[in-house]
C-alpha cells in the first residue's frame, strides 16, 4: 500500500472517531446548557405564577403548560424533571421540561407544575448538529485534499531520487547525484544513500582492481613456467618425465589462456576499448573468413555467406574483431566434420548458424562465464561470455536459438539505434 | 648480432636473455627507462626488445628517442597491454613488430629473425635449410631449385619451423603462431596435424627430406639430426 494512501486511511479513520466523539460531546454539553436555561425560565415563571396566585387565587392555568392544584402536603420543595406528554393534535409523545413545586401562598398549599416544550430546543440542537457535522465534513475534505496535494509535492524529490537509486548500477561506476530536497529527513536519507553507494562503488572498484592486479601479476610467472617447461620438454635427458611435464605444460597453458581471457573481460568492462567510430562488420567478417578459410576447408565445412549488406556498429575495431572471431571460432569448433556454417549480414543484424544435432541444453547459461556444454572440453568457456559482454556494452542484443538442426547466434542492434 | 632487452620484470628478463644467448645472440639488458635510454644512446644494437611499461618512463618514448638518432636498430615492442592504441602508436613511431605478453619464446625468436632479415638484408635474404630455400618477402619456397606451392599457413609454418630448428615446438605455440591467441583451438590440434601432414607431403613429393619429427602428444621438432 502506498504511503500516501495509508496516511489518508489513517487520517479518515481517526478523524471519523474524533468527529463522532466531539459530536456526542457537543450534543450533551449543549443539552445540559439548554436544560439549565429552561430551568431558569421555569423558575422565573414559577415566581410569576406565585405572584399571580397571591393576587388572584382563582386564576385558571392551562394544561399542560401550567398546572396548579391545592394540596395538603406541607413544606416547600422544588424539583426539575423531564417528562413525556401526549399531544392530541400531533398524536405523539413530546418532550417537556417541568418544574414541580409546592408553595405556601397565603396559608394555602399549592402544587404548581410548570412545563416547557423541548421541541424547539431539540430542533435547535439538531440544526446545530447538522451544521456542525456539515462544517466538519467540509473542513475534513479540504484538509484531506490539501494533505494529499501537499504530500505529493513534498514527496516529489523523494521519488526523483528513488528513480536514481533504481537505475543505479555498480558497473557503471557513476555515483548517485541527489538533488537537495530542502527536507531534513529526505536530505538525511540521500546523504546516507550517497555514502552507501559510494562505499559500494569503491568496494567494487577495489575488488575489481584486485582481480585485475592478480591477473596481471600472474602473467609473468605463468609465462616463465611455461617457457621453462617448453625447454624441459625439449630436453632428451628428461625423456622419462615427458608425460608428467607435458601434463603440467597443458595445465599451465590452460591457466594462461584463462588468465588472458579474464584480463580481456576486465578490460572490456573497464571500457578501455571505448570508441566513437563506426566499424564495418562486413570488412571484419571477410577478413576473418579469409583467416579461417584453411581451417574451414580442413574440417570440410560448407560455408554459406550472405554479405551483401553491411552492419555498421559504434564499436572499436579490435572489439569487433574479437566478437566476430569468437563467434566464428565457436561455430567452427562446434560443427562436426562435413557440417555447414551460414553467415548472414543484414543492416541491423548479423547471423551465425552452424549445423548441430540437438538444441543446447540450458541455453540460458550459454553466455555465462565458465559454462561448457561439454564438460570434458578443454576450452576455458569464456569465449561466449566475452561475446555477451561486448554486446551488452554496445547496445547489441545477442540471442541463441535452435531450428531445423541449426544453431543460430543472432546479434542485432536495438531498434532505437539504427 | 647484438640485442638489447628492455624489461622491468627480472624473471622475464632473465628468461628471454638465457633463451637468446642460447640462440647465439649477444645480449644486454636494461631494467629501467634511464638505463635503456643510456645504453641505446651509447651502443649500437641490431635489435631492441622494448617493454612499454617501464619504471621511469614509457617504452614508446624510448622508440621516439631511438628513431630521432636515425639508427637502423630493429625494434620489437613487448607489452602486457595488448591494446590496439599502443600497438598502432608503437608501429607508427617506427617499431618493426609488436608482441604481447605472455608469449612463447619460439615466437619471439621467429620475430627477431624476421626483423633482422628485413633490417639487415633489406628482405633480400633467403632462409635456407639444406635443400629448402624460403624467400619470406615473396612468400616462395624452392626445394633443390624447383619452386613449391604452399598455402599461406603452410608457408608460415615452414618459416616458423626453420626459425626454430632443432627445438621442440609445442602444438600450443604452433597454434598461436598460426592463428594468434584469439581462437580457442584447445580441441583442435588436429588442424595443426593436418597442416603439418600436408606440408610434409608437399616437401617430400618435391624431393625434400622429412625433417619434421613428431614428438608424440607434445608437438613437433624440425631437425636434420
Amino acid at each position: 500500500m502506498k504511503l500516501l494512501n495509508k496516511l489518508t486511511n489513517r487520517f479518515i479513520a481517526w478523524s471519523l472517531l474524533v468527529m463522532v466523539l466531539t459530536g456526542t460531546l457537543i450534543y450533551f454539553i449543549l443539552s445540559v446548557v439548554i436544560n439549565r436555561q429552561m430551568d431558569e425560565r421555569l423558575a422565573e415563571n414559577l415566581s410569576s405564577v406565585e405572584q399571580q396566585l397571591a393576587r388572584a387565587p382563582e386564576t385558571v392555568f392551562f394544561d399542560p403548560v401550567a398546572h396548579v392544584e391545592k394540596t395538603h402536603a406541607a413544606g416547600e420543595k422544588i424539583s426539575f424533571s423531564d417528562t413525556l406528554i401526549y399531544n392530541e393534535s400531533e398524536q405523539e409523545y413530546e418532550d417537556y421540561r417541568q418544574i414541580s413545586a409546592v408553595k405556601n401562598i397565603d396559608g394555602e398549599f399549592y402544587r404548581i407544575v410548570l412545563r416547557k416544550s423541548k421541541i424547539e430546543s431539540e430542533d435547535f440542537l439538531v440544526t446545530l448538529a447538522i451544521v456542525t457535522i456539515f462544517g466538519m465534513i467540509m473542513l475534513w475534505l479540504i484538509l484531506l485534499l490539501i494533505t494529499r496535494k501537499l504530500a505529493k509535492s513534498l514527496w516529489q524529490p523523494f521519488f526523483t531520487n528513488l528513480e536514481q537509486i533504481k537505475s543505479f548500477s555498480v558497473t557503471t561506476q557513476k555515483a548517485l547525484d541527489f538533488k537537495s530536497t530542502g527536507i531534513f529527513e529526505f536530505d538525511e536519507l540521500n546523504e546516507a544513500t550517497n555514502k552507501l553507494t559510494r562505499q559500494i562503488i569503491s568496494d567494487f572498484q577495489n575488488q575489481k582492481q584486485f582481480s585485475e592486479d592478480v591477473s596481471h601479476e600472474l602473467q609473468t610467472p605463468l609465462a616463465i613456467i611455461s617457457s621453462r617447461l617448453e625447454s624441459l620438454l625439449g630436453n632428451p635427458e628428461l625423456k622419462d618425465y615427458t608425460e608428467s611435464l607435458n601434463s603440467i605444460y597443458g595445465s599451465v597453458r590452460r591457466l594462461s589462456k584463462l588468465n588472458k581471457a579474464m584480463i580481456l573481460l576486465s578490460k572490456i568492462e573497464n571500457n578501455q576499448f571505448a570508441s566513437d567510430e563506426y566499424t564495418s562488420f562486413k570488412k571484419i567478417v571477410k577478413e576473418k573468413l579469409d583467416e579461417f578459410s584453411e581451417l574451414i576447408s580442413l574440417k570440410e565445412l560448407q560455408l554459406e555467406s550472405e554479405l551483401a549488406n553491411d552492419l555498421m556498429v559504434s564499436i572499436s575495431p579490435s572489439l569487433a574483431e574479437i566478437l566476430i572471431n569468437n563467434l566464428l571460432s565457436n561455430s567452427i569448433n562446434h560443427t562436426a566434420k562435413g557440417g555447414k556454417i551460414i553467415i548472414e549480414l543484414g543492416e541491423q543484424k548479423m547471423l551465425f548458424c552452424n549445423t548441430g544435432t540437438q538444441e543446447i541444453t540450458e541455453s540460458h547459461k550459454l553466455f555465462n562465464r565458465f559454462h561448457k556444454d561439454d564438460p570434458s572440453s578443454q576450452s576455458v568457456g569464456l569465449g561466449l561470455a566475452i561475446v555477451k559482454k561486448i554486446c551488452d556494452l554496445h547496445q547489441l542484443k545477442i540471442r541463441y536459438f535452435f531450428d531445423k538442426n541449426l544453431h543460430y547466434f543472432e546479434i542485432s542492434t536495438s531498434s532505437s539505434n539504427p | 648480432m647484438k640485442i638489447l632487452i628492455v624489461e622491468d620484470e627480472p624473471d622475464l628478463l632473465n628468461e628471454i636473455k638465457n633463451f637468446l644467448v642460447k640462440e647465439s645472440y649477444v645480449c644486454e639488458t636494461a631494467a629501467s627507462f634511464i638505463d635503456a635510454d643510456e645504453k641505446l644512446a651509447v651502443y649500437h644494437y641490431d635489435v631492441a626488445l622494448i617493454d612499454i611499461t617501464l619504471p621511469g618512463g614509457s617504452g614508446l618514448q624510448l622508440i621516439e628517442n631511438l628513431k630521432r638518432r636515425n639508427t637502423d636498430t630493429g625494434i620489437i615492442i613487448i607489452s602486457a597491454r595488448d591494446s590496439l592504441d599502443d600497438k598502432l602508436t608503437g608501429l607508427d613511431l617506427g617499431a618493426d613488430d609488436y608482441i604481447t605478453k605472455p608469449f612463447h619464446l619460439s615466437e619471439l625468436n621467429a620475430r627477431v629473425k624476421a626483423v633482422l632479415r628485413r633490417r639487415k638484408f633489406e628482405g633480400a635474404t633467403s632462409v635456407v635449410f639444406h635443400e629448402i630455400e624460403l624467400l619470406p618477402d615473396q612468400g616462395t619456397v624452392h626445394i633443390n631449385g624447383t619452386s613449391l606451392i604452399l598455402t599461406k599457413k603452410e608457408f608460415e609454418l615452414l618459416l616458423f619451423f626453420i626459425s626454430n630448428k632443432n627445438r621442440l615446438l609445442t602444438r600450443e605455440s604452433i597454434a598461436e603462431h598460426l592463428w594468434g591467441d584469439n581462437i580457442d583451438l584447445a580441441d583442435n590440434f588436429d588442424f595443426i596435424y593436418t597442416h603439418i601432414n600436408n606440408l610434409r607431403k608437399k616437401i617430400m613429393k618435391n624431393g625434400g627430406k622429412d625433417y619434421i619429427k613428431t614428438v608424440y602428444g607434445i608437438g613437433y621438432k624440425f631437425t636434420d639430426a
